[in-house]
Protein backbone atom coordinates (compact mmCIF):
# COMPACT_ATOMS: atom_id res chain seq x y z
CA UNK A 1 0.00 0.00 0.00
CA UNK A 2 2.52 2.75 1.05
CA UNK A 3 4.81 1.77 -1.87
CA UNK A 4 1.56 2.17 -3.75
CA UNK A 5 1.25 5.44 -2.34
CA UNK A 6 4.91 6.57 -3.40
CA UNK A 7 4.12 5.72 -6.96
CA UNK A 8 1.52 7.77 -7.71
CA UNK A 9 3.28 11.10 -7.43
CA UNK A 10 0.74 12.44 -10.32
CA UNK A 11 -2.01 11.95 -8.55
CA UNK A 12 0.03 14.03 -5.77
CA UNK A 13 0.94 16.04 -8.53
CA UNK A 14 -2.66 16.68 -9.22
CA UNK A 15 -3.26 17.06 -5.55
CA UNK A 16 -1.10 19.92 -4.76
CA UNK A 17 -2.56 21.67 -7.43
CA UNK A 18 -6.06 21.41 -6.30
CA UNK A 19 -4.72 22.55 -2.83
CA UNK A 20 -3.15 25.58 -3.90
CA UNK A 21 -6.27 26.46 -5.75
CA UNK A 22 -8.85 26.13 -3.00
CA UNK A 23 -7.66 29.79 -1.25
CA UNK A 24 -5.84 30.05 1.52
CA UNK A 25 -7.49 31.38 5.34
CA UNK A 26 -8.26 35.15 4.92
CA UNK A 27 -5.88 37.58 6.93
CA UNK A 28 -7.33 38.91 10.17
CA UNK A 29 -8.38 35.71 10.50
CA UNK A 30 -6.78 35.10 13.63
CA UNK A 31 -7.60 38.05 15.33
CA UNK A 32 -11.27 38.13 14.45
CA UNK A 33 -11.00 34.82 16.57
CA UNK A 34 -9.44 35.78 19.39
CA UNK A 35 -12.34 38.35 19.58
CA UNK A 36 -15.02 35.98 19.27
CA UNK A 37 -13.39 34.25 22.10
CA UNK A 38 -13.01 36.36 24.05
CA UNK A 39 -16.88 37.74 23.79
CA UNK A 40 -18.05 34.36 23.79
CA UNK A 41 -16.04 33.80 26.83
CA UNK A 42 -14.29 30.51 26.08
CA UNK A 43 -10.75 31.76 27.55
CA UNK A 44 -13.06 31.81 31.24
CA UNK A 45 -14.52 29.20 31.05
CA UNK A 46 -11.29 27.17 30.22
CA UNK A 47 -9.61 29.61 33.14
CA UNK A 48 -12.49 28.72 36.01
CA UNK A 49 -11.80 24.75 34.96
CA UNK A 50 -8.60 25.41 34.71
CA UNK A 51 -8.69 26.56 39.00
CA UNK A 52 -10.57 24.00 39.93
CA UNK A 53 -8.56 21.25 39.42
CA UNK A 54 -5.14 22.85 40.38
CA UNK A 55 -6.25 24.59 43.43
CA UNK A 56 -7.85 23.57 46.22
CA UNK A 57 -6.40 25.85 48.68
CA UNK A 58 -8.06 28.53 46.72
CA UNK A 59 -11.80 27.26 47.64
CA UNK A 60 -10.68 27.42 51.65
CA UNK A 61 -9.25 31.06 50.83
CA UNK A 62 -12.52 31.80 49.34
CA UNK A 63 -14.61 30.21 52.01
CA UNK A 64 -12.48 32.33 54.19
CA UNK A 65 -13.04 35.41 52.59
CA UNK A 66 -16.68 34.76 52.24
CA UNK A 67 -17.20 34.43 56.01
CA UNK A 68 -15.16 37.57 56.86
CA UNK A 69 -17.68 39.60 54.96
CA UNK A 70 -20.96 37.98 56.19
CA UNK A 71 -19.62 38.32 59.72
CA UNK A 72 -18.79 42.17 59.39
CA UNK A 73 -21.90 42.56 57.44
CA UNK A 74 -23.68 41.19 60.45
CA UNK A 75 -21.40 43.41 62.97
CA UNK A 76 -22.45 46.51 60.79
CA UNK A 77 -26.06 45.62 60.91
CA UNK A 78 -26.19 45.05 64.86
CA UNK A 79 -24.69 48.66 65.48
CA UNK A 80 -27.08 50.08 63.08
CA UNK A 81 -29.94 48.41 65.12
CA UNK A 82 -28.49 49.00 68.37
CA UNK A 83 -26.72 52.81 67.93
CA UNK A 84 -29.08 55.37 68.45
CA UNK A 85 -30.81 57.32 65.67
CA UNK A 86 -29.03 61.20 64.95
CA UNK A 87 -32.49 61.72 64.02
CA UNK A 88 -34.54 60.84 67.00
CA UNK A 89 -32.23 62.47 69.32
CA UNK A 90 -32.54 65.47 67.31
CA UNK A 91 -36.80 65.53 67.70
CA UNK A 92 -36.42 64.67 70.99
CA UNK A 93 -34.23 68.09 71.38
CA UNK A 94 -36.61 69.88 69.29
CA UNK A 95 -39.64 68.90 71.27
CA UNK A 96 -37.68 69.72 74.85
CA UNK A 97 -36.38 72.72 73.15
CA UNK A 98 -38.31 74.47 70.84
CA UNK A 99 -42.07 75.61 70.53
CA UNK A 100 -44.11 72.91 68.11
CA UNK A 101 -44.55 73.73 64.70
CA UNK A 102 -46.46 76.86 64.25
CA UNK A 103 -48.93 77.62 61.10
CA UNK A 104 -47.85 73.83 59.80
CA UNK A 105 -50.70 73.56 57.37
CA UNK A 106 -50.56 77.24 55.83
CA UNK A 107 -46.97 76.20 55.33
CA UNK A 108 -48.31 73.38 53.48
CA UNK A 109 -50.52 75.29 51.72
CA UNK A 110 -47.69 77.51 50.85
CA UNK A 111 -45.89 74.48 49.12
CA UNK A 112 -48.95 72.90 47.65
CA UNK A 113 -49.33 76.32 45.89
CA UNK A 114 -45.78 76.36 44.41
CA UNK A 115 -46.32 73.40 43.18
CA UNK A 116 -49.34 73.88 41.80
CA UNK A 117 -50.59 76.99 41.04
CA UNK A 118 -54.06 77.94 42.20
CA UNK A 119 -56.08 81.30 41.74
CA UNK A 120 -55.54 83.25 44.91
CA UNK A 121 -56.48 87.11 45.16
CA UNK A 122 -53.09 88.97 45.54
CA UNK A 123 -52.29 90.51 48.28
CA UNK A 124 -51.37 93.90 48.79
CA UNK A 125 -47.84 93.51 50.49
CA UNK A 126 -45.67 91.88 47.96
CA UNK A 127 -43.22 90.93 50.06
CA UNK A 128 -43.10 87.11 51.23
CA UNK A 129 -44.39 85.77 54.26
CA UNK A 130 -42.53 82.89 54.87
CA UNK A 131 -39.33 81.83 53.88
CA UNK A 132 -38.15 78.63 53.34
CA UNK A 133 -35.23 78.57 55.27
CA UNK A 134 -35.75 78.39 59.10
CA UNK A 135 -35.28 81.84 60.65
CA UNK A 136 -34.63 81.85 64.02
CA UNK A 137 -35.68 84.91 66.09
CA UNK A 138 -33.25 86.34 68.73
CA UNK A 139 -34.24 86.63 72.19
CA UNK A 140 -35.42 89.57 71.90
CA UNK A 141 -38.19 89.18 69.50
CA UNK A 142 -38.93 85.88 71.25
CA UNK A 143 -39.98 88.51 74.01
CA UNK A 144 -41.78 90.71 71.77
CA UNK A 145 -43.85 87.98 70.24
CA UNK A 146 -44.19 86.27 74.16
CA UNK A 147 -46.10 89.55 74.30
CA UNK A 148 -48.06 89.62 71.64
CA UNK A 149 -49.21 86.09 71.92
CA UNK A 150 -50.48 87.29 75.30
CA UNK A 151 -52.47 89.84 74.36
CA UNK A 152 -53.64 88.06 71.24
CA UNK A 153 -54.53 85.38 74.13
CA UNK A 154 -56.70 88.17 76.00
CA UNK A 155 -58.35 89.34 72.92
CA UNK A 156 -61.92 87.83 72.42
CA UNK A 157 -62.48 86.11 69.29
CA UNK A 158 -64.57 88.81 67.49
CA UNK A 159 -67.57 88.00 65.24
CA UNK A 160 -65.86 89.51 62.44
CA UNK A 161 -63.29 86.94 62.50
CA UNK A 162 -65.31 84.35 61.10
CA UNK A 163 -65.96 83.50 57.34
CA UNK A 164 -69.53 84.68 56.29
CA UNK A 165 -71.66 84.11 53.83
CA UNK A 166 -70.56 85.37 50.12
CA UNK A 167 -67.27 86.75 51.20
CA UNK A 168 -63.62 85.74 49.68
CA UNK A 169 -61.33 83.52 51.34
CA UNK A 170 -58.82 85.59 51.60
CA UNK A 171 -54.80 83.89 52.59
CA UNK A 172 -53.30 86.29 55.00
CA UNK A 173 -54.88 89.06 53.26
CA UNK A 174 -54.40 91.89 56.02
CA UNK A 175 -51.06 92.97 57.16
CA UNK A 176 -51.99 92.33 61.03
CA UNK A 177 -51.91 88.20 59.36
CA UNK A 178 -48.62 88.89 57.86
CA UNK A 179 -47.16 90.88 60.91
CA UNK A 180 -48.12 88.19 63.23
CA UNK A 181 -47.01 85.75 61.09
CA UNK A 182 -43.47 87.09 60.51
CA UNK A 183 -43.69 87.87 64.34
CA UNK A 184 -44.33 84.54 65.50
CA UNK A 185 -41.52 82.28 66.81
CA UNK A 186 -41.68 79.18 64.67
CA UNK A 187 -39.85 75.93 64.22
CA UNK A 188 -39.87 74.77 60.36
CA UNK A 189 -40.05 71.24 59.86
CA UNK A 190 -36.91 69.22 59.73
CA UNK A 191 -38.19 67.51 56.96
CA UNK A 192 -40.66 68.06 54.14
CA UNK A 193 -42.42 64.43 54.35
CA UNK A 194 -44.73 65.34 57.14
CA UNK A 195 -45.59 68.48 55.64
CA UNK A 196 -46.48 66.86 52.06
CA UNK A 197 -48.12 64.12 53.86
CA UNK A 198 -50.11 66.89 55.52
CA UNK A 199 -50.88 68.72 52.24
CA UNK A 200 -52.00 65.26 50.41
CA UNK A 201 -54.37 64.67 53.63
CA UNK A 202 -55.52 67.91 53.25
CA UNK A 203 -56.88 68.96 49.81
CA UNK A 204 -58.34 72.39 51.07
CA UNK A 205 -56.01 75.09 49.96
CA UNK A 206 -57.33 77.88 51.11
CA UNK A 207 -57.88 78.97 54.85
CA UNK A 208 -60.16 81.75 56.18
CA UNK A 209 -58.36 83.75 59.22
CA UNK A 210 -60.56 82.36 61.60
CA UNK A 211 -59.10 78.31 60.63
CA UNK A 212 -55.85 80.16 61.05
CA UNK A 213 -56.54 81.78 64.34
CA UNK A 214 -58.08 78.31 65.79
CA UNK A 215 -55.14 76.32 64.24
CA UNK A 216 -52.80 78.82 66.03
CA UNK A 217 -54.72 78.85 69.56
CA UNK A 218 -54.42 74.97 69.41
CA UNK A 219 -50.81 74.77 68.75
CA UNK A 220 -49.94 77.34 71.41
CA UNK A 221 -52.18 75.30 74.20
CA UNK A 222 -49.94 72.63 72.96
CA UNK A 223 -46.84 74.24 72.94
CA UNK A 224 -47.83 75.61 76.82
CA UNK A 225 -48.71 71.65 78.13
CA UNK A 226 -45.15 70.83 76.54
CA UNK A 227 -43.88 73.38 78.63
CA UNK A 228 -45.08 72.45 81.53
CA UNK A 229 -44.52 69.27 81.34
CA UNK A 230 -40.18 69.72 80.42
CA UNK A 231 -40.45 71.84 83.38
CA UNK A 232 -41.86 69.10 85.38
CA UNK A 233 -39.26 66.85 84.05
CA UNK A 234 -36.08 68.72 84.74
CA UNK A 235 -37.18 69.97 88.09
CA UNK A 236 -37.27 66.24 88.87
CA UNK A 237 -33.82 65.19 86.96
CA UNK A 238 -32.48 68.69 89.32
CA UNK A 239 -33.94 66.60 92.36
CA UNK A 240 -32.46 63.58 91.49
CA UNK A 241 -29.09 64.93 91.06
CA UNK A 242 -28.57 66.72 93.88
CA UNK A 243 -29.87 63.02 95.67
CA UNK A 244 -26.89 61.65 93.93
CA UNK A 245 -24.50 64.33 94.64
CA UNK A 246 -25.34 64.32 98.70
CA UNK A 247 -25.07 60.05 98.00
CA UNK A 248 -21.51 60.57 96.32
CA UNK A 249 -20.52 63.14 99.02
CA UNK A 250 -21.49 60.43 101.44
CA UNK A 251 -19.63 57.53 100.30
CA UNK A 252 -16.44 59.82 100.73
CA UNK A 253 -16.86 60.98 104.00
CA UNK A 254 -15.30 59.30 106.95
CA UNK A 255 -17.83 59.86 109.91
CA UNK A 256 -16.09 61.17 112.70
CA UNK A 257 -17.64 61.60 115.96
CA UNK A 258 -17.05 65.29 115.74
CA UNK A 259 -18.40 65.53 113.08
CA UNK A 260 -22.49 65.76 112.05
CA UNK A 261 -23.60 62.48 110.07
CA UNK A 262 -24.37 63.91 106.66
CA UNK A 263 -28.27 64.57 106.10
CA UNK A 264 -30.32 62.67 103.76
CA UNK A 265 -32.74 64.00 101.38
CA UNK B 1 5.86 23.82 15.89
CA UNK B 2 7.68 20.62 17.33
CA UNK B 3 5.57 18.33 19.13
CA UNK B 4 7.19 19.35 22.18
CA UNK B 5 6.40 22.53 21.62
CA UNK B 6 3.09 22.24 21.05
CA UNK B 7 2.63 20.13 24.74
CA UNK B 8 4.22 22.93 26.18
CA UNK B 9 2.02 25.31 24.45
CA UNK B 10 -0.78 23.21 25.60
CA UNK B 11 -0.02 23.28 28.89
CA UNK B 12 -0.29 26.99 28.83
CA UNK B 13 -3.51 27.12 27.66
CA UNK B 14 -4.86 24.68 29.79
CA UNK B 15 -3.54 27.21 32.41
CA UNK B 16 -5.85 29.82 30.80
CA UNK B 17 -2.69 31.59 29.25
CA UNK B 18 -4.51 33.81 26.00
CA UNK B 19 -1.31 33.76 23.92
CA UNK B 20 -1.05 29.96 24.26
CA UNK B 21 -4.80 30.20 22.27
CA UNK B 22 -3.75 32.35 19.46
CA UNK B 23 -0.20 30.29 19.29
CA UNK B 24 -2.41 27.22 18.28
CA UNK B 25 -4.96 29.20 16.22
CA UNK B 26 -2.11 30.89 14.22
CA UNK B 27 -0.48 27.49 13.75
CA UNK B 28 -3.11 25.09 12.67
CA UNK B 29 -5.64 27.12 11.43
CA UNK B 30 -4.74 26.94 8.42
CA UNK B 31 -5.37 22.83 7.42
CA UNK B 32 -8.25 23.34 9.27
CA UNK B 33 -9.35 25.89 6.96
CA UNK B 34 -8.09 24.05 3.95
CA UNK B 35 -10.23 20.95 5.17
CA UNK B 36 -13.10 22.71 5.70
CA UNK B 37 -13.42 24.44 2.50
CA UNK B 38 -12.14 20.97 0.69
CA UNK B 39 -15.45 19.66 2.48
CA UNK B 40 -18.32 22.40 2.18
CA UNK B 41 -16.75 23.22 -1.29
CA UNK B 42 -17.48 26.96 0.19
CA UNK B 43 -14.80 29.37 1.58
CA UNK B 44 -17.66 32.19 2.76
CA UNK B 45 -18.66 29.89 5.28
CA UNK B 46 -14.87 28.41 5.99
CA UNK B 47 -13.91 31.08 8.38
CA UNK B 48 -16.95 30.65 10.82
CA UNK B 49 -16.52 27.12 10.54
CA UNK B 50 -12.95 27.11 11.69
CA UNK B 51 -13.63 29.36 14.48
CA UNK B 52 -16.29 26.75 15.32
CA UNK B 53 -13.76 24.26 15.28
CA UNK B 54 -11.39 25.76 17.55
CA UNK B 55 -13.48 26.97 19.52
CA UNK B 56 -14.90 23.54 20.29
CA UNK B 57 -11.74 22.29 20.59
CA UNK B 58 -10.46 24.91 23.25
CA UNK B 59 -13.41 24.04 25.48
CA UNK B 60 -12.62 20.87 25.30
CA UNK B 61 -8.92 21.12 25.66
CA UNK B 62 -9.04 18.98 29.08
CA UNK B 63 -10.28 15.84 27.08
CA UNK B 64 -7.53 15.63 24.63
CA UNK B 65 -5.35 12.69 24.55
CA UNK B 66 -1.70 13.45 23.57
CA UNK B 67 -1.24 9.20 23.86
CA UNK B 68 -4.19 8.67 21.24
CA UNK B 69 -2.71 10.87 18.58
CA UNK B 70 -1.28 14.33 17.77
CA UNK B 71 -3.31 17.77 18.25
CA UNK B 72 -3.08 18.05 14.90
CA UNK B 73 -5.24 14.58 14.29
CA UNK B 74 -7.47 15.71 16.99
CA UNK B 75 -8.39 19.17 15.69
CA UNK B 76 -8.81 17.34 12.16
CA UNK B 77 -10.90 15.20 13.50
CA UNK B 78 -13.32 18.28 15.10
CA UNK B 79 -12.65 19.78 11.66
CA UNK B 80 -14.12 16.88 9.87
CA UNK B 81 -17.25 16.70 12.10
CA UNK B 82 -18.00 20.09 12.13
CA UNK B 83 -17.98 20.01 8.26
CA UNK B 84 -20.08 16.99 7.63
CA UNK B 85 -22.67 17.87 10.37
CA UNK B 86 -22.37 21.53 8.48
CA UNK B 87 -23.34 19.72 5.18
CA UNK B 88 -25.85 17.36 6.49
CA UNK B 89 -28.01 20.61 7.84
CA UNK B 90 -27.29 22.05 4.39
CA UNK B 91 -28.00 19.16 2.10
CA UNK B 92 -29.26 15.96 2.23
CA UNK B 93 -27.63 12.63 2.56
CA UNK B 94 -25.92 11.37 -0.87
CA UNK B 95 -27.36 8.59 -1.88
CA UNK B 96 -25.72 5.07 -2.04
CA UNK B 97 -26.51 4.36 -5.48
CA UNK B 98 -23.38 5.62 -6.43
CA UNK B 99 -21.52 3.01 -5.06
CA UNK B 100 -23.42 0.55 -5.72
CA UNK B 101 -22.97 1.04 -9.05
CA UNK B 102 -19.29 1.23 -8.86
CA UNK B 103 -19.67 -2.31 -7.11
CA UNK B 104 -20.44 -4.02 -10.31
CA UNK B 105 -17.73 -2.39 -12.25
CA UNK B 106 -14.44 -4.29 -13.18
CA UNK B 107 -11.60 -4.11 -11.15
CA UNK B 108 -9.16 -1.98 -12.99
CA UNK B 109 -5.36 -3.58 -13.60
CA UNK B 110 -2.88 -2.62 -11.21
CA UNK B 111 -0.54 -1.81 -13.76
CA UNK B 112 -2.55 0.38 -15.67
CA UNK B 113 -2.93 2.49 -12.39
CA UNK B 114 0.54 2.32 -11.71
CA UNK B 115 1.20 3.60 -15.65
CA UNK B 116 -1.37 6.41 -15.57
CA UNK B 117 -0.22 7.85 -11.55
CA UNK B 118 3.86 7.79 -12.10
CA UNK B 119 3.45 9.35 -16.05
CA UNK B 120 4.06 13.03 -15.53
CA UNK B 121 1.81 14.14 -18.30
CA UNK B 122 0.38 17.68 -18.30
CA UNK B 123 -3.06 16.44 -20.15
CA UNK B 124 -3.29 13.82 -17.86
CA UNK B 125 -2.73 15.78 -14.46
CA UNK B 126 -5.67 17.93 -15.81
CA UNK B 127 -7.74 14.82 -16.65
CA UNK B 128 -7.15 13.49 -13.28
CA UNK B 129 -7.84 17.31 -11.44
CA UNK B 130 -11.10 17.01 -13.16
CA UNK B 131 -11.52 13.48 -12.30
CA UNK B 132 -10.81 14.32 -8.70
CA UNK B 133 -13.55 17.63 -8.45
CA UNK B 134 -16.02 15.37 -9.57
CA UNK B 135 -15.33 13.38 -6.56
CA UNK B 136 -17.58 13.88 -3.54
CA UNK B 137 -15.77 16.02 -1.26
CA UNK B 138 -15.20 13.55 1.61
CA UNK B 139 -13.85 11.27 -1.14
CA UNK B 140 -11.56 14.48 -1.70
CA UNK B 141 -10.69 15.02 1.45
CA UNK B 142 -9.19 10.96 1.82
CA UNK B 143 -7.16 11.27 -0.96
CA UNK B 144 -5.55 14.68 0.21
CA UNK B 145 -4.77 13.14 3.72
CA UNK B 146 -3.53 9.87 1.91
CA UNK B 147 -1.49 10.89 -0.63
CA UNK B 148 -1.04 14.64 -0.75
CA UNK B 149 -0.39 14.58 2.98
CA UNK B 150 0.67 11.45 3.67
CA UNK B 151 -1.23 10.67 7.06
CA UNK B 152 -1.22 6.91 8.01
CA UNK B 153 -4.41 4.57 8.02
CA UNK B 154 -4.76 5.23 11.68
CA UNK B 155 -4.44 8.68 11.72
CA UNK B 156 -7.41 9.41 8.79
CA UNK B 157 -9.46 6.75 10.53
CA UNK B 158 -9.30 8.83 13.28
CA UNK B 159 -10.28 11.84 12.16
CA UNK B 160 -13.39 10.30 9.94
CA UNK B 161 -13.68 7.67 12.59
CA UNK B 162 -13.63 4.86 10.77
CA UNK B 163 -11.35 1.60 11.23
CA UNK B 164 -8.40 1.12 9.12
CA UNK B 165 -9.78 -2.10 7.09
CA UNK B 166 -12.91 0.20 6.15
CA UNK B 167 -10.31 2.90 5.41
CA UNK B 168 -8.61 0.64 3.10
CA UNK B 169 -11.75 -0.15 1.27
CA UNK B 170 -12.89 3.30 1.10
CA UNK B 171 -9.58 4.25 -0.42
CA UNK B 172 -9.77 1.38 -2.90
CA UNK B 173 -13.07 2.16 -4.12
CA UNK B 174 -12.38 5.97 -4.95
CA UNK B 175 -9.22 3.72 -7.38
CA UNK B 176 -11.76 2.12 -9.13
CA UNK B 177 -13.91 5.23 -9.23
CA UNK B 178 -11.04 7.44 -10.59
CA UNK B 179 -10.15 4.59 -13.37
CA UNK B 180 -13.44 4.55 -14.78
CA UNK B 181 -13.40 8.70 -14.79
CA UNK B 182 -10.22 8.66 -16.71
CA UNK B 183 -10.57 5.61 -19.12
CA UNK B 184 -14.11 7.15 -20.15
Amino acid sequence: MKEERNDNTILREALSRLAVRQSAPPEGMTDRFMQRLVQEKAITNVEISSQKNSAKPNSRVLKLRVWAVSAAAVAIFAAIMVWPQPEQEEQVAVVAQAPMPYFSSAESFNKQSALEPIEVPKVSNPEPTHSSKPHIMPPQAKEISAQQQQEEREEPLLANDFPQEGSPTVVMSTESEIVSLKSEPRQEPTTSEPTSERSNQRPQTHFTTYELELDRRATQAVDEHTLLYVGEILAVQQLQQKEYLIEALSIFQQPTPEQPKPIRI
Amino acid sequence: MTPHETELTLQSALRGEQTSYRRLFEEYSGGVYTTVVRLTGKTEVAEELTQDVFLRAFNALQSFDSQRGTFYTWIQRIAYNTAISYLRQKKPPEAETIDLELDRLDEPPPEYLHESFSEKDESKIERLMRAIESLPTTEQHLLTLYYFEERSLQEIGYIIGISTAALSSRLSRIRKKLYHKLSA
